[in-house]
């Protein structure tokens, strides 16, 4: 699936002349209901390699994503299926033609992943509160956006390349309360991603 | 962009993972051991070891725990009670690898339940090593042993594992039990509390030493000396233990500042 988004992406690239900008930043062509934009990802704590889909409101103001991602057990030790629900806030934008820059937008969000010994909901064999959920963390997001504005009849608005910092809350409280021990790197994880937006 | 990656050196695909940088490293401080020297102050026929556990995420105060166990001149190791961890999460196992690190004498850690949840047990069988083991030093033998029943429901503590490693043998003049729970923990079925308690009737345990409760407590339980070392977290404390003939003594320590305790009272004597 992820190859020939990519494709269909690759091929929809052309750039247009200003006067053919559509300044809105969001249109809805499909229709009020379809997804707004796809996305794929690395890192970021989302997966080695992550893909979804996300709704944008407000003309693009606010974001909501989901991302599944996958991450194979040659490269964490055991195979890792997670989900990224985020919400992004994305109020500034800068115009230089066809490009459009957003020059920063930040969100927070909540991983889930699954499997053996991870849960949301305690086991019933433990008594209430005896452990916070193992299977949810929430997460925060700084991020940075870089978009090629479609033009023609393509039905894609635009293609984005993005650079986002992810933090698990947990590692940041770890963070603040051993400044001597921890580095910022160590509970931050940067991500690279494409945003197709239709 | 480059002081993003400045910042964070990786890409970390998932909090999620199990693949640690480290691997067996009780086995490393069992080598350790007995290979370097014994401390300086060390005596024949006498052996101190520090105990502390349920450390969690504080990493700052345990480096200075570290210091301060690192300037005695006569603990020859160090045994953690479990609770490396909150979540059993990797990086929460590598920063507590990296505090525990300051330590100069060998560190052997025991697996507690925060440390079993998540991918911790795969974590933990990694980086450390068995679940239960065993060595002797200067005639006293460690038993290190899996105390979670409720995150290894019927297979932790092995008992036929356990009985076996509590048998006299003629290597060793006292036997130490480390693990994360108490004999009497409400979080063991019925028939393990009962099988804790005819094994410390019967077998000639010098000291059974754990975490997971909160407050320090050193009591009596059919006999033994039971430790329960405190949870680091809450009182930055740990307890030098030490063994000479067939006595065993006790220092409950904040940092430097030590002081001796005695079993307060019998816990036997209280309700099963």
């Amino acid at each position: 699936m992820i190859p020939s988004m990519a494709a269909v992406a690759m091929l929809a690239l052309q750039p247009v002349a200003d006067d053919a900008v559509d300044k809105r930043r969001d249109s809805d062509a499909l229709s009020w209901w379809a997804p707004d934009y796809v996305k794929l990802q690395t890192g970021g704590y989302a997966g080695l390699a992550a893909a979804g889909v996300g709704y944008a409101a407000f003309d693009d103001v606010l974001n909501a994503s989901l991302l599944y991602g996958y991450v194979p057990a040659l490269a964490a030790g055991r195979t890792v299926h997670s989900l990224h629900f985020a919400l992004h806030g994305r109020p500034v934008e800068l115009r230089f033609g066809p490009v459009r820059w957003i020059v920063s937008y930040a969100g927070i969000g909540v991983l889930h992943t699954w499997g053996d010994r991870y849960f949301i909901l305690l086991p019933a064999r433990y008594a209430g509160g005896y452990y916070s959920p193992t299977g949810l963390h929430l997460t925060g997001h700084l991020g940075t956006e870089v978009d090629l504005v479609a033009g023609g009849a393509s039905i894609f608005e635009r293609h984005g390349l993005y650079l986002e910092l992810c933090a698990l809350e947990f590692y940041v409280r770890r963070y603040l309360r051993n400044p001597d021990s921890l580095g910022l790197s160590e509970v931050v994880s940067l991500a690279f991603g494409y945003r197709l937006a239709f | 962009m480059a002081a993003a990656l400045a910042a964070t050196g990786c890409l970390s695909p998932t909090p999620f993972g199990s693949d640690p940088e480290q691997r067996d490293l009780n086995a490393r401080a069992l080598q350790s051991l007995r290979r370097d020297p014994r401390p300086i102050a060390a005596v024949a026929g006498r052996l101190t070891f520090a105990a502390l556990g349920d450390t969690h995420g504080e990493y700052d105060d345990l480096v200075e725990a570290a210091e301060s166990i690192n300037r005695r001149q006569d603990v020859e190791l160090i045994a953690h009670m479990g609770d490396l961890t909150d979540f059993g999460l990797l990086q929460e196992y590598s920063w507590a690898h990296e505090a525990l690190s300051h330590l100069r004498r060998p560190l052997f850690v025991t697996i507690g339940n925060h440390d079993a949840i998540s991918s911790g047990e795969q974590i933990y069988l990694r980086m450390y090593g068995p679940l239960d083991y065993s060595f002797v030093h200067e005639g006293v033998k460690f038993v290190f042993f899996n105390s979670n029943s409720l995150e290894f429901p019927g297979a932790a503590p092995n008992e036929r594992w356990l009985k076996k490693e509590v048998r006299p043998s003629a290597e060793a003049r006292a036997i130490v039990l480390v693990t994360h729970h108490p004999p009497w923990s409400s979080d063991a079925p019925r028939s393990t509390r009962q099988f804790y308690s005819e094994l410390l009737e019967t077998a000639q345990i010098t000291a059974w030493i754990h975490g997971h409760l909160s407050e320090f407590q050193l009591v009596r339980y059919h006999g033994v000396p039971v430790l329960q070392c405190g949870t680091f977290q809450w009182w930055r404390e740990y307890t030098l233990v030490t063994l000479a003939g067939g006595a065993v003594s006790f220092q409950r320590c904040k940092y430097d500042a030590c002081h001796e305790v005695e079993p307060s009272f019998d816990r036997s004597e209280l309700a099963p």
